[in-house]
């Protein structure tokens, strides 16, 4: 009968075994990585000069030539890795000369053979291959890909490619549609996708702001806010009625950034919205617009329930002038106690510390009769408290 | 006179007289034999790389150790590919004997006799073993040719930037990191830099910092970086910057830049 001291030097070598085994597997790994890089550096000695001519001639009419002579696969990859080097630095007639150099070595039809081999991280990297060259070939097989792999992240490699293949806005939709169909809220992600597009995307946001799908509409909508076009104000009108609040909030904050939306009718409706971050978004616009003619639709906002549109409607008032300064007092005058008197008090405080730390530095006379005029409105106010005159004063 | 000139000048003239481009590679070798010559002219072929039939005349020079080839209707991107298929068959045979010289008309000289007489000249002076240089006469030869500092850690870009600009006529110092760069900028004291803001030892802003501190009268600096935010824009035209540029460039932009600036 077997002891368990036994059995414990039996385990022992046996974890001995494995670890040797362990070892030399590693030490396998490193050879065939040392083995691996030194036949990298030969190659791209071997190639040297050939690299320079490619440097060299990259503005010139004719197509670079492929290199003379038998190229091994292995060296074919090596070059086409020293060419996506290249090809991910510099734009314009350097890189499409570099793309119709790897069709005419063979390399998208290698890739476009690896896109169906066995292995899913082989297909990737074929895949990944495939959008660094730009290769129009590829977008239906990367669609169907694309389509057969929603999963895992592996998507966003894929879909960037299709992006940087496109031919036209239609292989981009597609695109979108089936990352959409995998992944929710990656609406950011996609417009950045979409942006390694050589294709005008324009009409494609535009699109999107026609669709009834919620997340089609926030990609248009993201897509607009990184690519300013004009011609969007009908579709933008139509999305602050939609039932989805993302959709209704990025449309108004797209608004919001231009002065030609903030019309008397449109700013009213904005101010009496019922989401709060409608309401706080548009007030925080009257400021940062400069839009002294909505004065009153602030003072109102500053009694709003919402402490976000408190907040953002008084420092908008604040923003507004010796005249946003002036409705802000009028608060503390018409109003005793509460939030509204409150926040105006608060913001009043801090702009009037705002400024005096600016004037201690600057000379500008008319700075400091803004200043002065800023604190005899305050003084004069109702609910005055004389620890902050005097704390102003010192 | 080498006695390559007669052999080739016929040529060259017609080429010359029609219009017609024409390539010519010379290189420092060995001495070689009549039937060395003749086993040449067979291996090395009448093919072009992409394959068209392409009319050569060869010509060896045993005094000066030079063998010349001449391309007729090949454009200076076929010559410099040809000569990269001389290079190795010279060496294969140990014939190479220094570096290689290659120009063609009428891209590198509107004059086919001169550019082959400043060719042979240039020859003269010993290169590297085994290095491919192209011969340019840029309108502006005669004049003092504008500096760049490269400065930035990324290999590629350097070796990029420094043959295209070499190709359009500027002297081109690199620099890996911004000591470096440091350093050379004391030493060559370039018309303009070219600095990424991501470099090791010192960044693209204590760069430009320090070149701001030591010389009165600076360097146009350009930024060549991958940075795209605001405040990194905002920072380096306040740091002296005259340009930024974000990565990936376009390298015809960026020329018009640098040319714009150094001017």
């Amino acid at each position: 009968m077997q002891t368990p001291l036994a059995t414990a030097i039996v385990f022992l070598y046996a974890l001995c075994g494995l670890t040797v085994l362990g070892l030399l597997v590693l030490f396998a790994l490193k050879l065939r990585n040392i083995s691996v890089e030194k036949q990298t550096m030969r190659c791209l000695e071997k190639y040297r000069d050939y690299f320079v001519y490619l440097q060299a001639h990259g503005e010139e009419e004719e197509r670079l030539q492929v290199p003379y002579g038998d190229v091994t696969q292995k060296e074919k990859q090596i070059i086409q890795k020293k060419l996506f080097e290249l090809m991910e630095r510099v734009t314009g007639i350097h890189r499409d000369k570099l793309i119709w150099l790897c069709e005419d070595m063979g390399l998208v039809e290698l890739d476009m053979q690896r896109l169906n081999g066995r292995w899913k991280w082989t297909r990737v990297d074929a895949a990944y291959n495939l959008g660094i060259m730009r290769s129009k070939l590829a977008v239906p097989a990367l669609l169907t890909f694309l389509q057969k792999n929603t999963n895992d992240t592996s998507v966003f490699i894929i879909a960037r490619s299709v992006a940087k293949c496109a031919r036209n806005t239609e292989d981009l939709r597609e695109m979108v549609t089936r990352v959409v169909g995998a992944k929710k809220n990656v609406h950011q992600l996609i417009v950045d996708i979409i942006s390694d597009s050589q294709v005008d995307t324009a009409p494609l946001f535009a699109q999107f702001l026609q669709e009834s799908d919620a997340e089609l509409v926030q990609i248009g909508l993201i897509g607009y806010t990184v690519h300013v076009q004009p011609g969007i104000e009908p579709a933008l009108y139509q999305l602050i009625q939609s039932p989805d609040k993302e959709v209704r909030i990025k449309a108004v904050k797209l608004m919001c950034r231009d002065i030609r939306y903030m019309n008397e009718q449109t700013v009213t409706d904005f101010m009496n919205h019922k989401d709060w971050e409608i309401r706080a978004m548009a007030a925080k616009a009257i400021g940062s617009l400069k839009l002294l003619s909505y004065i009153p639709l602030l003072k109102k906002a500053v009694g709003d329930a919402n402490w976000w549109v408190r907040h953002h409607s008084a420092r908008s008032l604040a923003q507004l002038e010796v005249e946003g300064f002036a409705a802000l007092c009028e608060i503390l005058q018409e109003e005793r106690n509460g939030h509204k008197s409150e926040m105006a008090h608060q913001v009043i405080q801090e702009e009037l510390e705002k400024e005096k730390l600016v004037l201690q530095g600057a000379t500008a006379t008319e700075k400091l009769v803004q200043y002065n005029e800023k604190l005899h409105l305050y003084r004069k106010s109702y609910r005055k408290t004389i620890s902050t005159v005097q704390a102003l004063e010192r | 006179m080498s006695n390559l000139v007669p052999v080739f000048y016929e040529h060259l003239s017609k080429m010359e007289e029609k219009q017609l481009a024409c390539g010519v590679i010379l290189a420092a070798c060995k001495t070689l034999t009549k039937e060395s010559l003749e086993l040449i002219k067979e291996d090395l072929g009448t093919r072009s790389g992409d394959g068209s039939e392409i009319t050569l005349h060869y010509a060896h020079d045993k005094n000066k150790q030079l063998f010349g080839i001449l391309l007729e209707g090949q454009k200076l991107s076929s010559t410099h590919f040809y000569a990269l298929r001389v290079k190795d068959y010279l060496q294969e045979h140990k014939l190479l004997a220094g570096s290689l010289l290659l120009a063609s008309f009428p891209e590198s000289s509107r004059s086919t006799g001169q550019m082959l007489m400043r060719m042979i000249q240039e020859m003269k002076e010993p290169g590297a073993h085994g290095e491919i240089k192209l011969y340019e006469q840029t309108p502006t030869q005669k004049e003092e040719p504008a500096s760049i500092l490269l400065v930035n850690h990324d290999e590629t870009v350097n070796e990029f930037l420094s043959i295209y600009f070499q190709r359009k006529g500027y002297l081109v110092t690199v620099a890996n990191d911004g000591m470096d760069g440091m350093e050379k900028y004391q030493a060559v004291a370039p018309d303009l830099v070219i600095t990424d803001l991501n470099l090791p030892i010192l960044n693209g802003y204590q760069l430009m910092e320090k070149i701001k501190h030591i010389s009165a009268s600076m360097s146009k600096i350009m930024v060549l970086t991958d940075k795209r935010l605001e405040e990194d824009v905002q920072k380096s035209f306040a740091m002296g910057a005259s340009d930024y540029i974000t990565k990936p460039f376009s390298p015809v932009e960026l020329e018009a830049r640098v040319k714009r600036l150094i001017s």
